[in-house]
């Protein structure tokens, strides 16, 4: 997707950054990886806007805006 | 030019080779047998003219040698002929349908079950009758053992690491059986998948371990079923959430009685889907949303929990007594059923 042109981004929670960089090296590719806070499923409104704001936050650096 | 599949292990005794392999990540907690070159060699020869590649294993995508597969299955206790039922069990976890990827990945507490079918059952003892699930019988130990080891230490699955199980559970240890042919009122599971009655098959699902379902009451098929149907369904079960299929497997005694009143296994699947549902009442507005999005929809005011009456796969197993069992899948799996290939003749 980088190569297109596009921004290629995995977003994950810090408690499954291990295991998203050990599948990515199986594969022999490197993620632009964004971390947020565990958990995100199971949060009310209010406790989601805090990942929401560290993902787009994220998001926004990868794709240079 | 040294061999780069042998590791040159110092002789050690026995507490100093469990407390190695401790270290070194490949036990699943229990002690190893020692896989030496006379023992790999001797579990090769149990796959003699077996020359069908064994595809790269997830996660880490490591394509096996047979060497690799067979330390395995010594280190798991395996007798040389348990080996053809160990490829044809990691064969079938590697089909793409079974979705192994997801299945370490995910966080719910499943795990291979293995069942085996055909001659070879009785060739390897084994246990189809009663405690087919649990403990004391070296087949079902350890064929389901060496399955599990072969997914941690060649395709690198390692608990609480690259396999991200909760909770985990015990059938992760190994969850091997096989179907009580001779005592089941049915056409044998593999039968009905489309082999012969003289092939040898070991099916898979990713599943939970099996949760009892007793019924000591009824005396008829249909409160039996209906005593099955409320079991079954269940809004905390992950067969609701995604879709996919599961187990019912009868016991000999309830097999009988089904059997009796004329209930056929296609009338089983049809009434235990129209039966097992789960009302509206019981699935919290985030829940449903989150069904509805998997394409599981309510139908007159209660949910599925299987897509289709075909993924109610029906099996009998274990002995006397007034038991069945429920085995629930990881949902996002299938029932995937290989063949299991005899040595070829010296």
């Amino acid at each position: 997707m980088r190569k297109r042109g596009l921004a290629g981004v995995v977003i994950a929670t810090e408690t499954f950054r291990p295991l998203v960089l050990a599948q990515a090296r199986a594969r022999k590719l490197e993620p632009h990886l964004i971390v947020v806070k565990h958990p995100v499923g199971g949060l009310n409104a209010a406790e989601l806007e805090e990942r929401i704001e560290a993902a787009f936050a994220g998001l926004k650096l990868e794709m240079g805006v | 030019m040294p061999d780069a599949e042998v590791l040159d292990i110092p002789d050690m005794d026995p507490d100093a080779w469990a407390d190695y392999v401790e270290q070194q990540g490949w036990t699943d907690g229990l002690p190893l047998v020692p896989p030496t070159e006379a023992a790999v060699a001797r579990m090769v020869e149990g796959a003699r003219g077996d020359n069908e590649p064994v595809p790269p294993i997830t996660p880490r995508l490591m394509t096996p040698t047979i060497r690799s597969l067979a330390a395995n299955a010594v280190m798991a206790g395996c007798r040389p002929e348990y080996f053809p039922v160990v490829l044809a069990a990691l064969r079938g976890v590697l089909v793409a349908d079974y979705n192994l990827h997801g299945t370490l990945a995910t966080t719910h507490s499943c795990a291979p079950m293995v069942m085996i079918n055909g001659p070879l059952r009785k060739t390897l003892n084994v246990n189809c009758g009663s405690n087919c699930f649990g403990q004391g019988w070296r087949a079902n130990a350890a064929i389901g053992r060496a399955l599990q080891l072969i997914l941690n230490n060649v395709g690198g699955a390692k608990p609480a690491v690259m396999d991200r199980l909760t909770f985990g559970s015990p059938a992760k240890y190994t969850f091997c059986f096989g179907e009580n042919e001779e005592e089941s009122p049915f056409a044998p599971y593999h039968v009905r998948q489309g082999f012969a009655a003289d092939e040898s098959v070991a099916t898979v699902i990713s599943s939970e371990p099996n949760h009892n379902l007793n019924d000591h009451g009824s005396t008829s098929g249909i409160d039996l079923l209906t005593t099955f149907a409320g079991g079954i369904a269940s809004p905390a079960a992950n067969n609701i959430s995604a879709k996919g299929p599961f187990f019912i497997v009868f016991g000999p005694e309830h097999a009988a009685t089904l059997a009796r009143d004329n209930w056929t296994v296609e009338a089983i699947q049809q009434f235990l889907f129209d039966k097992a549902r789960v009302p509206l009442s019981e699935v919290s507005a985030e829940n449903r949303y989150r069904y509805e999005t998997g394409g599981n929809f309510p139908e007159n005011g209660a949910f599925k929990v299987a897509p289709t009456p075909e993924d109610i796969h029906v099996a009998v197993a274990g002995g006397p007594g007034k038991h069945s069992a429920w085995i629930p899948s990881f949902g996002g799996t299938a029932a995937i059923s290989v063949r299991i290939k005899p040595p070829a003749a010296a």
